[in-house]
């Protein structure tokens, strides 16, 4: 489907906003993603492929944003654009976020790193429109201030933000998951009576997330993650975007059975497989 | 009057000529949500083998320039499971099913073989010899010219079924191999299956697939598979489906005028999954454009003299 190009522009750093308005509508939920031909739509053979980009926002007049981080061929040509231009989209697609737990939940806990943030704006937008009273606390990490993006608009709708850089150039020096463990062993502690605990929603690095499992499982904290894998169609069809399953016996496709999945479900750790995987062959 | 794209190839009758490339449309039905399957000529499956086999560890693709490779590793459910659960959906549509095989020895060919013969919905076989063999050390059955003889004697004896065979394009002469499978009893041939290739990250020093290498496909091998299909139709009588980078359908024609009787589109299924769809409406237009009545007026028919 074509889109028109309404604003394209650098919100900071290597990061830009692409302002969409597709053909036809597009519904979405947060989570969800799009594949984005990058350039012109008859066929340019490099970039060949599409690239997948989360919605970063669903607008209520049909827009669509997009949150991305110039890191290749492919989004240099994106950052190029401008508006008035046309863009081939193909979406949304995924599964999105799950709200099940929220309810139940004793508070809401958001971790992102760096552009990781991209879904996470919509998805907290929409949890305090569904759920008003409830506490929603976003931890947002990155190497440095540069990669912290989206503050202002998460302060406006969550309960607190929490920030957290390496080099300490804002908020808590250090990893935000060793912000997010101190939050919890203090949360957890003063909580201790109850089996009330939180829901965690999670976008970012491999690393980031694994430590996040490491450091939620033993407490039973129901988490879901939005993982990335490199794509081709976005849609099923090449096999391409597998991610291990923790049982051990296979794969899901990131593409269609994701890009959320239950952290306890997907395994993030790179080893090598146990069983007898086959080789070679397309 | 419209010109006829219709076309007989192994015995099977296509309503037009362009396909669906193996492990491009898995089993039907993601593709379907965005491509009508009653349209084109016929889908080629995802690889089956006889037991599920669940493919390689991540990552399995990455970009290339004007192409891709893929690692994917034949990732598949089981020939039993496939007629029971995938081929039921694909006999809804008014199209022809070929269903690619695959196995890790000679034998398991035949066997996967012998159980579609007679299986409703199922039009024909493509055989992929490029896929390691197991016995062997893992060298691909279609790069060794005798293995290649006895994978087509294999499935010729097990099956009563058109039997296409795809021929690995990692190979000094193509033409003897399309020549062995002729003789062995092949109706047809797939040119080509995907090139070795392999791709490191500098920043890294990692290759960029976990499987170290992978198979090439797309654009970048079109110049490649033009020059096979038409090696190998100068070399037998049997038709060519050819493939490989095709994107557009002045990429389709210049695989008829090469040699090819119908032609599949792979990677491109990625870019744009109607894109099928859109070839074949464009190859009626370029025939009309050219004052031809019927597809086959263009295959093998590149002005070499
Ligand atoms: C579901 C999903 C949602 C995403 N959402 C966002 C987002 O909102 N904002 C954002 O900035 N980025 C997002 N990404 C990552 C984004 O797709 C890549 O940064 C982008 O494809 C890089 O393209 P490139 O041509 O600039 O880089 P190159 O490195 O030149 O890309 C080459 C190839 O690798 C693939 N690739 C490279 N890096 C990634 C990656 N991290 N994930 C997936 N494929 C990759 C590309 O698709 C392409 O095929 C998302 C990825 C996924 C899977
Ligand atoms: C992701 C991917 C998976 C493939 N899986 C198979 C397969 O299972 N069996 C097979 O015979 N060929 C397979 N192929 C090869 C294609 O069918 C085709 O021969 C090749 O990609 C060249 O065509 P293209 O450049 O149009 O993609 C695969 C190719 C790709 C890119
Ligand atoms: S990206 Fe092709 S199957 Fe997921």
């Amino acid at each position: 489907m074509k889109a028109k190009i309404i604003s394209n522009s650098c919100v900071k750093g290597p990061c830009y906003k692409l302002l969409l308005k597709p053909l036809n509508p597009v519904k979405s939920v947060p989570g969800q993603f799009l594949m984005i031909r990058p350039g012109a739509s008859d066929g340019p053979s490099d970039p060949l492929l599409p690239r997948p980009f989360s919605i970063h926002r669903a607008t209520t007049d049909d827009h669509i944003e997009v949150l991305y981080k110039r890191v290749g061929k492919g989004t240099a040509i994106l950052a190029s654009l401008s508006a008035e231009g046309e863009l081939e989209i193909l979406g949304p697609l995924g599964n999105g976020f799950v709200f099940d737990g929220v309810a139940a939940a004793k508070e809401v806990v958001v971790v992102a790193g760096g552009i990781g943030v991209a879904p996470m704006l919509g998805l907290v937008e929409t949890l305090r429109a569904g759920y008003p009273e409830k506490e929603i606390r976003v931890f947002l990490g990155g190497r440095g201030e540069v990669d912290l993006l989206c503050v202002e608009e998460l302060k406006a709708v969550s309960t607190e933000v929490i920030l957290a850089t390496n080099d300490g150039t804002m908020g808590f020096k250090g990893y935000v998951t060793e912000a997010l463990e101190k939050h919890l062993s203090q949360s957890l502690i003063t909580h201790h009576s109850s089996l009330v605990t939180p829901i965690i929603y999670a976008c970012g690095p491999s690393p980031m997330l694994q430590r996040i499992s490491e450091i939620t499982e033993p407490l039973r904290i129901e988490s879901y993650f939005s993982l990335e894998a490199n794509m081709a169609c976005g849609i099923g069809l090449c096999m391409g975007c597998a991610i291990r399953s923790r049982d051990g016996k296979g794969y899901y496709l990131v593409c269609t059975d994701g890009p959320v999945f239950r952290g306890e479900s997907v395994d993030l750790s790179g080893n090598p497989p146990q069983s007898p995987f086959n080789k070679g062959g397309d | 009057m419209k010109p006829d794209l219709s076309i007989e190839i192994a015995g099977i009758k296509l309503r037009n000529p362009v396909m669906l490339a193996s492990g491009t449309a898995r089993y039907g039905e993601e593709i379907s949500h965005h491509c009508d399957l009653n349209q084109i000529g016929a889908i080629i499956v995802k690889g089956i083998a006889l037991k599920p086999t669940p493919g390689n560890p991540p990552p399995r693709i990455c970009e290339t320039p004007s192409g891709m490779l893929n690692a994917i590793g034949l990732p598949n459910i089981g020939v039993d499971a496939f007629i029971k659960e995938k081929l039921p959906f694909l006999r809804q549509f008014d199209t022809r099913v070929l269903v690619n095989i695959f196995g890790s020895t000679v034998e398991e060919y035949g066997e996967v073989a012998g159980r579609l013969e007679g299986v409703d919905g199922v039009d024909g076989l493509e055989v992929n010899i490029s896929c390691p063999n197991v016995k062997e050390g893992g060298i691909a059955f279609g790069t060794d010219i005798g293995i290649t003889r006895r994978v087509v004697q294999t499935v010729r004896r097990a099956t009563t079924l058109p039997v296409i065979i795809k021929l690995s394009p990692n190979v000094t002469d193509i033409a003897s191999f399309a020549k062995v499978c002729e003789e062995e009893g092949a109706d047809g041939l797939s040119v080509i299956n995907t090139l070795l290739g392999m791709s490191i990250d500098p920043k890294t020093w990692r290759p960029r697939l976990a499987n170290i290498t992978g198979g090439l496909s797309g654009p970048a091998i079109r110049p490649v598979a033009i020059r096979m299909v038409w090696q190998v139709h100068n070399a037998v009588r049997i038709p060519v489906i050819g493939m490989g980078g095709i994107v557009t359908t002045e990429d389709a024609v210049e695989f008829f005028l090469a040699g090819a009787s119908a032609v599949a589109i792979g990677t491109a299924n990625f870019i744009n999954p109607k894109v099928s769809l859109e070839i074949s409406e464009g190859l009626e237009r370029y025939l009309e454009s050219r004052g031809l009545k019927n597809i086959t007026e263009l295959i093998g028919a590149v002005k070499t003299a």
